[in-house]
């Protein structure tokens, strides 16, 4: 459902992105992993075709991805890790403004439909940017299933959440992936990728490190946080707590 | 997943991001701040006029209210060309840029949902104006003739390339201040030459020799230089032209202020192509 190859990427004397290949396939949940700076956003930026590679080749759903391609952006729904909201707009009247722009039929009871998914069918009429973090979460998730697209990338979807907004958004994430639809998921918090993901993509300079399934990795490793560290080599000394 | 919906048309997603460009000027109150500035420009240099007429007994001019009008008209596209470059900045100031781009919206269609927008806003503002204008008519006994609403009409080509203009500059800044001082730096830039001009045209030069000479002539090519590249100055000979009844240099211009709104669309979307849509330091 995603195809990357030889995905590559510079930016002046840094190379974002190596030579990236990477497949996740509908149905599942990928969790694409790699310390900061290791390309996952210049990745999620070229899957979504605002950004243009140096090399390489992406299709989704077999549908080659170049830049402004409007038709192959239809395919894709994407949640960024801040949503981007308009002061003036309510959560209704933003789903509704992007409803259409996305050309969704029946636009009125879609917007209601997808403030109901999300638990937001009592806050439509408030104004979006008033919701709290993890609210508005869940309205650019809501955001991003309007039109009904295959596959769902996520870049950063649970950062800074309370436990509360993370289990709400990874119920929707879980929810997804039920209805056949692929989750692409960038995130640094691994207990999550752990217990969500099928399959996951580990990054580091740009280049994949690892491929395969959560279960593999648990079999060679104790935790997710352990594998990561291991493969990425970014253990970092334990802070000591005074007695 | 069989159910997902079809890219719509370009000039439909140029629409909906019109109609919400056009709600946010209607609904803000900069826009009504910078009508009733126009109006009241337009009314002083009309008052200018009536008071040399009570003092002299005689004006001279093609269309009383032409001056008005174009003075009106310069204070709202000073105004289009401000909203349109805070609005390009904002976007990618505030992220949402990035966010219209995650769905069917190209450089294209955002560009002409941005010009579209503040273009209709505009087309609100105008029969406000000519509501003004009638009214001052029937306080000053000044006839209004039918060129007034057509220099009404028809300048909203310059409009549109002035709203070009404005977004042209702002697609390569990154925040909302920096698209105000450089839109405002080239505003000064523009007027500064022209007033500059005329202040040199008023000196008198009676030594053949004068060192003035070369400068009149060098600010001469400037100024006409300008009136080929200042959007300013094609809405000013459109609403000149068509209040002294010169059909055909306001025709003329007309022509070229869509050639240069057509212009200043493709550049704007090539730039923003070009830059991204990305925000500032991510």
């Amino acid at each position: 459902m995603i195809e990357v190859e030889g995905l590559s990427k510079r930016f002046g004397s840094r190379q974002a992105v190596d030579g990236l290949s990477l497949c996740a396939r509908a149905g599942e949940i990928y969790g694409f992993l790699g310390p900061n700076g290791a390309g996952k956003t210049t990745t999620i930026r070229m899957l979504l075709g605002i950004l243009a590679p140096d090399a390489g080749a992406i299709r989704i759903c077999s549908r080659r991805v170049r830049r402004s391609d409007r038709a192959g952006r239809m395919l894709v729904g994407a949640v960024s890790e801040v949503q981007h909201l308009y002061n003036d707009m309510t959560c209704s009247g933003y789903l509704r403004f992007f409803a259409d722009l996305y050309g969704v039929g029946r636009a009125e009871a879609r917007v209601a439909e997808m403030l109901a998914d999300v638990g937001l069918a009592d806050r439509a009429a408030d104004r979006a940017v008033d919701l709290s973090k993890g609210l508005q979460q869940k309205l650019g998730l809501a955001r991003a299933l309007l039109h009904n697209p295959p596959v769902l990338i996520l870049d950063e979807p649970v950062s800074g959440l309370d436990p509360h907004g993370i289990r709400e958004v990874r119920e929707i994430i879980l929810r997804e992936r039920s209805r056949g639809r692929l989750v692409f998921l960038s995130s640094h918090v691994l207990s999550e990728i752990e217990r969500t993901a099928d399959r996951v993509g580990i990054i580091r300079q740009g280049r994949l490190l690892y491929e395969g399934t959560v279960g593999d990795i648990l079999a060679r490793y104790t935790t997710l946080e352990d594998a990561f560290v291991a493969m990425t080599g970014e253990a970092r000394p334990c802070v000591e707590v005074p007695a | 997943m069989s159910d997902t919906v079809s890219a719509p048309p370009r000039w439909r997603v140029a629409a909906v991001i019109a109609r919400r460009e056009a709600s946010a000027a209607i609904h803000g109150i900069g826009g009504y701040v910078a009508l009733a500035a126009a109006l009241i420009a337009g009314t002083w240099i009309l008052l200018v006029d009536v008071r040399a007429l009570e003092a002299g007994g005689l004006l001279v001019l093609a269309d009383p209210f032409g001056p008005a009008l174009t003075i009106a008209m310069l204070v709202l596209a000073m105004f289009l060309a401000v909203s349109a470059a805070v609005s390009t900045a904002r976007d990618r100031e505030g992220g949402t840029l990035e966010t219209l781009f995650y769905g069917p919206v190209d450089e294209s269609a955002y560009i002409l949902g941005k010009v579209g927008g503040l273009v209709a806003a505009y087309v609100a503002a105008l029969p406000l104006i000519l509501a003004c204008l009638a009214l001052l008519s029937l306080m000053t006994g000044f006839a209004l003739t039918m060129r007034i609403p057509i220099g009404l009409a028809l300048s909203i080509v310059p409009a549109a390339e002035i709203v070009g203009f404005g977004i042209l500059l702002s697609v390569g800044t990154s925040r909302v201040r920096t698209a105000i001082l450089l839109l405002g730096a080239v505003i000064l830039l523009l007027l500064g030459i022209a007033v500059a001009y005329r202040i040199v045209l008023l000196i008198p030069i009676a030594d053949p020799a004068s060192p003035i000479l070369p400068l009149r002539d060098g600010l001469a090519a400037i100024d006409m230089g300008i009136r080929w590249l200042s959007p300013f100055a094609y809405l000013e000979s459109v609403v000149d032209g068509v209040a002294a009844g010169a059909w055909r240099s306001a025709a003329i211009n007309l022509a070229l202020g869509f050639a240069y709104a057509a212009a200043m669309i493709a550049l704007a979307a090539l730039w923003l192509r070009r830059r991204g849509v990305e925000r500032r330091g991510e």
